[in-house]
């Protein structure tokens, strides 16, 4: 490595103003001679300062966002998004059950016999429930459902 | 320092053990911003920590500076980040960076927390603190927000010797025993670190403006 590649690494620290009395020296010496080290050191003081700037201002606040107002708001949209899922979950269980009844009414109906089942409640949708019965009314099919 | 090593890095105590471009989920993960908020728009609570964990500190910073008291600058980070949490679908990076949206969130907030003192202050006959716009008028705010946004993009390795000695305020033999890095490797990344800085941020300052 030559002499202008280690000063040049030297750069950094130097604008900081971390080095060792000696180092500076010979950085400061180089930097009088050399035009293309001057040019990298402006441009490095510039993110030096910007850094320093950032560094003053940046502090921690003491909280985390779950800890307040942010973990409420979290907390919402989770809520909304579970009773979105469960609500989905329970339509679907209904329609099944509707579609099923209704494919069946022809056999349940024929002999003028009442077909009745109880929804009960599942893993995924544990608020469900609700009872469904078919029967004939004046040789009408009455499909009746309860959720 | 006044940062105490904490604010866009990883704070200390929460990341036990997750060393600064570590391995684990350290917030010095190299997901852009841009990247997590659209994690936050599906729901991501890791990605909104995550995120926190870069800029709360400049925020509450911010907050100190312009709001002038501790508390209320704790309300401007939360206020500004359930913002986030809440409109992170509206966010759009074709228009601007993270950083500069977040920006623009934390002035806005802060000076309706302003008006809103303003409004009792007038009460009681005192004069107002600082109007809708003038939250910036050097742009001194922004630019800030723009260098947290450039060093978030660097390198773990770049961030990690930055963070060390800008918001740690560790000397360079500090960095050397701590990272076992020999010192002369520590100095010449330190340069190569400030180099890519300010690369950073002129690239940054060239894509700009749409939004800001």
């Amino acid at each position: 490595m030559t002499e202008h590649q280690e000063l040049r690494n030297l750069l950094g620290p130097y604008v900081m103003g971390s080095l060792e009395a000696r180092e500076d020296r010979k950085v400061e010496g180089h930097l009088r001679e050399c035009a293309r080290c001057r040019e990298e050191a402006s441009g490095l003081r510039l993110a030096h300062e910007r850094l320093l700037d950032l560094a003053y201002t940046t502090e921690f606040p003491p909280l985390k966002p779950e800890d307040r107002a942010v973990g409420a708001a979290i907390s919402h949209r989770q809520r909304l998004r579970r009773t979105a899922v469960r609500a989905a979950v329970t339509a679907a269980f209904v329609f099944v059950l509707v579609v099923f009844g209704a494919i069946l009414v022809p056999d349940l109906s024929g002999g003028g016999a009442l077909a009745s089942a109880t929804l009960t409640p599942t893993d995924l949708a544990p608020d469900a429930g609700g009872h469904i019965s078919i029967g004939d009314a004046n040789g009408n099919t009455e499909v009746s459902l309860k959720a | 320092m006044p940062g105490g090593g904490r604010g866009i890095i990883c704070p200390e105590g929460r990341r036990a053990g997750a060393s600064v471009g570590g391995p684990g989920r350290a917030c010095m993960d190299r997901v852009a911003d841009e990247v997590l908020v659209r994690r936050v728009a599906s729901g991501d609570e890791e990605a909104l920590s995550n995120l926190y964990d870069r800029y709360a500190g400049l925020v509450y910073g911010t907050g100190k500076r312009l709001l002038g008291d501790r508390e209320t600058a704790e309300e401007l980070v939360q206020d500004v980040f359930t913002s986030v949490w809440r409109n992170s679908a509206d966010f759009d990076p074709a228009r601007a960076h993270f950083a500069t949206w977040l920006y623009r969130i934390t002035r806005n907030r802060a000076t309706d927390q302003v008006r809103r003192r303003n409004a009792r202050v007038r009460v009681v006959g005192r004069e107002p603190l600082l109007e809708r716009g003038e939250a910036d008028p050097s742009g001194t705010l922004s630019r800030r927000f723009d260098v947290a946004a450039a060093l978030s993009r660097l390198s773990p390795v770049h961030r990690e010797i930055l963070v060390l000695a800008y918001f740690r305020g560790l000397t360079q033999r500090e960095i050397s025993e701590r990272t076992n890095m020999p010192l002369g490797t520590v100095k010449s990344r330190t340069t190569a670190a400030l180099r890519a800085l300010r690369k950073t941020m002129s690239i940054d300052g060239d894509r700009r403006p749409v939004d800001d």
